[in-house]
């Protein structure tokens, strides 16, 4: 009876998922086995000539690359975003607070906006390439914009947070008398570190690492401001064959394989995690 | 006996406010110091401050006549058991034991002598696997100990080891303690509210009170000779009779009842019984004194004397050698 009415709770949100994520999830999956007609419309006869065409190698090279940008982008969000979290867990509870409102004011503005302030900064007669070409270190403007390094540059500063706030939640949530417990033991703070706080703040940095992959893997609007025409993710070429190419058969199977895709390595990822916790455990 | 551990002078501030006020104290080497106070007494401070994690103000600390001051608590040759173990959760209890000598690097075959000879000590060798969190209390506080001893520290530091453990496992741990400091020879250096616990293992108790030492002697003279009235109330039960100028101490089990009107040159004081408590081997009787607000405890053990029931007059008398005498 009660458990009954306590599961009422979760109805509101099983209605709106139900009805704006799943079932368009499952058109989506119907969609992605039908035929694209002449002028762009959707043909209702059945094909899997969608899922052929993704081994193309030109989209097997989109995939590879997108892959490769959202690993370098959860690396990179883990090498700046630790010692970031590290700092703010050492601060003084009001600072704290300051310094996680910073790490989060950019969510605060549009997310076009702020890609374009980097455009902003990057381009050739941006504020970068002014500086120092004022300061004389530099003649000619630098290609800072519109290849694969800006991408990267964009993807890393635009998901940072989500790596930072799961490894500050797991550092903050360390109990401070198991690093005394390393110095008595004779271990110096650098071991430390790397014996007991990295290993004791792994969950967090295993959810920032899922977090940031997952959304980097899927984002179009990063690559399309500051990567120009030639550095297409995956995520740019489904929305271009759902707006411009009018293909929603072929965007349907691609946004199909993305996503297994992306579940697959996350599964790997988690299962390498958890195995190298097991390894340890019985060494 | 030789000193293991000096403080000279030491003193503690937190933020301007003194926490420890200077004092100086030797402690001897395989002896059992327990540092003993109510909670907030600086007890917990002084034993960080000599395993390196906080730093006195003033003062210097010598561990086998060498100055700490500028040795970090890694370099520090002793070992801390933690109050609630503070054992690392990722690594097994094989893992646990071995940290220190691995960041120590000794050898793997030392390790391994080692790491045997301790598991069996501790009886733990069937769980070496495990981990922290499949461990109960008790197990857990051997690993810890364990965890310290592994390293043939000169001195092992024990921040209140037993407080988190059931009464019956602590009873049985204390045992093990004593004997494990006997049978190792290291310098324990042991911090407690407890007094029970203080006094069933220490060579020396040191009670502490707002920082400073009221008294450091054997469990006995702490008990029998208080020198203070802070050391007199704190430990055991005492009945205190203020006088002019100094206080009287009287230990209830000192205290004798007698019939009104027998032998009246031994009778004190008379009063009327308020409250019998029975507690098994001992029945705790409390009188209020005729014309007086005080109340005076005494305690009578079984088959002993007269069956004193609530509001019984009774007379009240001592011995003059059970007698302490303290200024106040």
């Amino acid at each position: 009876m009660k458990t009954k009415r306590i599961k009422l709770l979760a109805l509101p949100t099983l209605v709106w998922m139900g009805a704006l994520f799943v079932l368009p999830m499952i058109l989506m999956l119907v969609l992605s086995f039908l035929t694209r007609g002449t002028y762009g419309q959707v043909v209702y006869q059945f094909t899997i000539d969608n899922y052929i065409r993704i081994f193309d190698p030109l989209y097997g090279l989109i995939f590879w690359d997108t892959l490769v940008v959202a690993v370098l982008t959860t690396v990179f969000s883990i090498l700046c975003g630790y010692p970031l979290a590290y700092y703010i867990s050492r601060l003084d509870k009001s600072k704290q607070q300051i310094w996680l409102l910073l790490v989060m004011i950019p969510f605060w503005i549009n997310f076009l906006v702020r890609s374009y302030a980097w455009v902003i900064i990057l381009r050739s007669q941006g504020v970068v390439n002014t500086l120092l070409q004022w300061l004389g270190i530099i003649d000619e403007p630098l290609t800072l914009l519109y290849n694969s390094g800006s991408v990267l540059v964009g993807m890393v500063y635009t998901l940072l947070p989500f790596m930072v706030l799961p490894i500050y939640v797991s550092l903050e949530q360390m109990d401070h008398r198991k690093l005394e417990a390393a110095y008595d033991l004779g271990a110096t703070p650098l071991k430390a570190f790397w014996h007991v706080t990295l290993p004791m703040t792994k969950p967090g940095v295993v959810t920032g690492s899922i977090l940031v992959f997952v959304s980097s893997i899927g984002m179009f609007v990063v690559p399309d401001v500051m990567g120009g025409a030639k550095s297409a993710l995956i995520g740019n070429v489904i929305q271009n064959q759902f707006l411009s190419a009018r293909d929603w058969p072929f965007g349907s199977a691609l946004s199909i394989v993305l996503m297994l895709l992306s579940m697959l390595l996350i599964l790997l990822y988690f299962k390498a995690t958890q195995a190298g916790e097991a390894k340890e455990g019985s060494a | 006996m030789k000193t293991i551990i000096h403080l000279d002078t030491i003193e503690k501030q937190f933020a301007g406010s003194v926490v420890v006020p200077p004092f100086s104290l030797s402690i001897e080497e395989g002896e059992f110091l327990t540092l003993l106070g109510p909670s907030g007494c600086g007890k917990t401070t002084l034993l960080r401050m000599i395993a390196g994690f906080e730093e006195p103000t003033s003062g210097e600390i010598y561990l086998d006549g060498k100055p700490l001051a500028h040795v970090p608590a890694y370099q520090r040759d002793m070992n801390m058991v933690f109050q609630q173990y503070a054992l690392f959760p990722h690594m097994t209890v094989e893992q646990n034991i071995l940290f220190g000598l691995k960041m120590k690097k000794v050898d793997g075959a030392e390790q391994k002598r080692r790491l045997e000879e301790v598991l069996q000590y501790v009886q733990l060798t069937e769980l070496r696997k495990r981990t922290p969190k499949q461990l109960s209390g008790g197990q857990q506080q051997r690993v810890a100990i364990a965890r310290a001893i592994i390293n043939n520290p000169k001195v092992l530091l024990l921040d209140e080891p037993l407080g988190a453990l059931d009464y019956q496992l602590r009873k049985s741990l204390q045992l093990e303690l004593k004997n494990l400091q006997k049978n190792l020879g290291i310098t324990f250096i042991y911090v407690t509210h407890d007094q029970e616990e203080a006094m069933a293992m220490s060579d020396r108790i040191a009670v502490m009170n707002k920082g400073r030492i009221e008294q450091i002697a054997s469990p006995a003279e702490i008990y029998n000779r208080p020198q203070t009235l802070f050391v007199a109330t704190f430990i055991g039960e005492n009945n205190i009779f203020k006088a002019e100028g100094s206080c009287t101490a009287v230990r209830p089990e000192k205290v004798k009842l007698y019939p009104i009107d027998t032998e009246s040159d031994k009778h004190k004081k008379t009063g009327r019984i308020t409250d019998v408590v029975f507690l098994g081997n001992l029945r705790k009787i409390y009188i209020r004194l005729d014309g007086t607000e005080m109340s005076v405890l005494a305690h009578q053990y079984a088959n002993e004397g007269f069956d004193w029931q609530v509001d019984h007059q009774v007379a009240i008398g001592w011995s003059q050698t059970d007698e302490v005498v303290l200024s106040c």
